[in-house]
Formats: structure tokens, C-alpha cells, sequence
């Protein structure tokens, strides 16, 4: 619950303070997602609901009008990314990483698909010039916190008599 | 002991009806009821964050601000060691062709303290006085230009009259042509530059500055622009008028040169 918790102030100091200086070319990670993507992946499909529904929450405060959407799409990710938690090796990060990306664009296809009122072709756009890039960057950070995470974690032991 | 868990661990189908639900109303919800429970929620939880960035993002501009104005200085003060070094070559010449010395004058900061009430102010009050060695006919200067002059001085204020005042006239001259002329207010937003005969070369644009015959303005301070130079047929002078160099409705701080020596001024 802690770590549920340090993950959450994490997406409110990333939203208010620090997304400006992690943008590149208009595109930013979406920090949100990435940690739904790892508690679901590590912890279980409740906990990924979990984190996307109150990280959600968080994000859609910061964009009233579809305030409830990017809640609803990031607990169903959440909840969906957690299947994947027992069919992946644990020490492979990239995995995890690049499920994290696709994550992120089906987020980014279903936001932006209500944002625009349901038109295909400012969806497209959006997703080609800023998600594209956005899932990219989103995955580079994945891989790093997978990566750090699978190296902090605690062996245990094998064999016990 | 192990770590407190989420609610509805076992309990799958609960959790999912319990947080689409919860989204769903959310999504319904009026869009007024939305913007002002995202107010609210904003306000409370990401203001303290948003005021940090904010004061991060301005004390990141004062350093830039900082280190061009330290910049700004160092070219300031080359230019016034230049300029001082000028100067010196400037009197030793007066001095060997026999001419009598440049006033030597100081600036004293001042604020401004009162304005006059009227549409266009001919008069200002700022917070120096006679007490910071300000008397009567100093004259006053913007880092643009010329302000005007001190009519009066108490102890702690001095009132200043402005360029635009009818009684304030300037001996002046045409900084390219030399052309001498009194700069004073006659009508309209623009100052006048007054005895120029019909064959003297003004022409539009040219800097009009004091020439310090008057014996008040030392010489050399900028009071405007030429922004009209007509040729009046049925006169002997021309009409020209000028673009005061500084902006008299937005005045914050002025500077009066007061007499470096006592009794320094040019008009004792």
C-alpha cells in the first residue's frame, strides 16, 4: 500500500511540477499508466484497476471536461494489463516495457477518440504526431523502471528444508 | 507481517463494478458540477505543486535576468570608463583652447510621490528635497531624456515641472545640424521647437537636445525627436514640432543633477 501510495504522489508532482521539462517534440510520458502498468504486472488485475482508477482520477481533475473517461479506460488497462502478470518472465523487462507502450496508445486511441468528438481523422493525427512519440518515450521509461525494480527486488530462497 | 492490500483483492467483479461505476457517474455528471469539482480537487491537492513550479520557473528567470544584467553592466561600465577617459581629453582640450569648464553634476534618484490630477500633468512631486541638496532650477532627467526642472524644494519633497508645462521653455538645438531653437509646449501631444528660421536644416527624425545656453540644462540631454518640420510661408520660422523622448503618463523615477561642488550649477 505504500508503494500504491509514493506512486500516486509520484503522478501528482509529475502532472503539476515536472511534465513541462519531460516534454520532447509536444509528447510526454504518461507516468500514470506506466505505474498502472507495473502494479498490474507485478502485483495482480485488482491492484492494476486499482492504481488506473484513483491515477485516473488524478489526471482527469487536470481535464474536467471528460472528467470519468481516462478513469474508466485506465482501470479497464489496469485490470487487462494484469492477465499478462503470470505469462511473463519476471527478469524480462522489455516485455513489460513494450506492453506499458500499447497500453499507452490504446489509452491515448480511446481519449482521443472521445476528445474529438469520434473523428477519425483528428484521432489519427493526434496519435501520429504526439502518441506515437508519447508511447515511445513512456516505453524508455518503462524499461528503466522495470529494470531498476527487477534489480531491488528481494531474492528469496529457492530451497528451504 | 504483510503489506496492507487493496480492497476487494478476492473480490474482482465488486472492484470493477465499484470504480466503472463510480467513473461512469463521473462521465455524467454536468459539465458546471465537473468544472467545479475539478476546482475544488485542483486546489486543493495540485496547488502547492503548481506554486513550487511557478516560483521554480521565476527564479529561474530572475538568474537569466540576473546574468544579462550582469552582462548589461559590465558593457556599461567599459563604455564609462570610454566615456570617462573622453571626458578628461574633453577638458584638458577646453582647458588648453581656453574655454571655461562643464558643469560637474551628480544624479540623485528620486520617486514620485504625486501626480497632478489633470488630464495632462505639467507638474510632478517626488520624494527628495532640499535636504538631498535639491534646489530650485536643478534640472531633471529620465534615462530617456529630459524630464524638466525643480520649481520647488521642501525639506523632504521637490516639485518638478514637467516639459509640457507652458512656462518651461529649453534652449535646444539640432544634434546633427547644430541649429539652435527654444523647445516649449504650445498645444497638442508634441513639444515645439520654436526661432528656427525658414533656411536652417531640420529634418524630420533628427535628435533635438539641450544646448545649455539657457543656464539651466547642462548641454547634451536628449529631449526628443523631430517629428514634423514644416516650412510656414507666412512666417519667418519654421514649425517643428517634437516627440518628447520620454514618456511623461508613464514616469516612475527620475534623476536630478545636482552640483557636484557647491555652487557647481550653471546658473548661480
Amino acid at each position: 500500500m505504500k508503494s500504491f501510495l509514493f506512486g500516486l504522489l509520484g503522478v501528482v508532482i509529475f502532472e503539476s511540477l515536472l511534465r513541462p521539462y519531460f516534454a520532447i517534440g509536444g509528447a510526454c510520458p504518461d507516468l500514470g499508466l506506466i505505474l498502472t502498468a507495473y502494479f498490474a504486472l507485478t502485483r495482480g488485475a485488482v491492484e492494476g484497476l486499482f492504481f488506473g482508477f484513483v491515477s485516473g482520477f488524478l489526471i482527469d481533475v487536470l481535464h474536467p471536461s471528460l472528467m470519468g473517461w481516462g478513469m474508466l479506460l485506465r482501470l479497464a488497462l489496469g485490470y487487462w494489463l494484469g492477465g499478462f502478470k503470470d505469462n511473463l518472465f519476471l527478469e524480462n523487462f522489455y516485455s513489460k516495457g513494450i506492453i506499458a507502450a500499447l497500453a499507452v496508445l490504446i489509452y491515448e486511441l480511446g481519449y482521443h477518440l472521445a476528445d474529438t468528438g469520434f473523428s477519425p481523422a483528428a484521432t489519427l493525427y493526434i496519435l501520429g504526431r504526439y502518441s506515437l512519440l508519447g508511447a515511445v518515450y513512456s516505453m524508455v521509461l518503462a524499461f528503466v523502471l522495470f529494470f531498476f525494480a527487477g534489480r531491488t527486488k528481494k531474492k528469496e530462497p529457492e530451497f528451504t528444508l | 507481517m504483510s503489506e496492507l492490500s487493496v480492497p476487494f483483492k478476492n473480490k474482482p467483479k465488486v472492484a470493477i463494478a465499484l470504480t466503472a461505476g463510480f467513473s461512469l457517474l463521473l462521465l455524467i455528471l454536468p459539465k458546471d458540477v465537473k468544472l467545479s469539482f475539478s476546482a475544488t480537487i485542483s486546489n486543493t491537492l495540485y496547488a502547492p505543486f503548481f506554486s513550487l513550479g511557478q516560483d521554480f520557473s521565476e527564479l529561474l528567470a530572475v538568474q537569466e535576468t540576473n546574468r544579462r544584467l550582469k552582462n548589461e553592466l559590465l558593457t556599461v561600465k567599459l563604455e564609462n570608463q570610454a566615456l570617462k577617459e573622453t571626458g578628461l581629453e574633453n577638458e584638458r582640450l577646453r582647458k588648453l583652447l581656453g574655454l571655461s569648464a562643464l558643469p560637474d553634476f551628480r544624479p540623485v534618484a528620486a520617486e514620485l510621490v504625486g501626480v497632478e490630477a489633470t488630464h495632462r500633468p505639467t507638474e510632478i512631486t517626488v520624494n527628495r528635497g532640499a535636504k538631498d541638496g535639491i534646489r530650485r532650477n536643478l534640472p531633471v532627467v529620465h534615462l530617456n531624456g529630459l524630464v524638466g526642472k525643480v520649481l520647488d524644494a521642501t525639506p523632504d519633497a521637490a516639485v518638478i515641472q514637467l516639459l509640457f508645462d507652458p512656462g518651461c521653455r529649453v534652449a535646444a538645438r539640432d544634434r546633427r545640424s547644430r541649429v539652435l531653437g527654444i523647445v516649449k509646449w504650445k498645444s497638442g501631444p508634441y513639444l515645439s521647437l520654436d526661432n528656427v528660421s525658414l533656411s536652417d536644416d531640420v529634418a524630420i527624425g533628427d535628435t533635438i537636445i539641450s544646448s545649455g545656453l539657457g543656464g539651466i540644462f547642462p548641454e547634451g540631454l536628449v529631449i526628443g525627436t523631430v517629428k514634423t518640420a514644416l516650412a510656414d510661408t507666412a512666417s519667418f520660422f519654421r514649425r517643428i514640432e517634437v516627440l518628447p523622448a520620454v514618456s511623461f503618463s508613464a514616469l516612475d523615477e527620475v534623476f536630478i543633477w545636482v552640483p557636484a561642488k557647491p555652487g557647481g550649477e550653471i546658473r548661480k
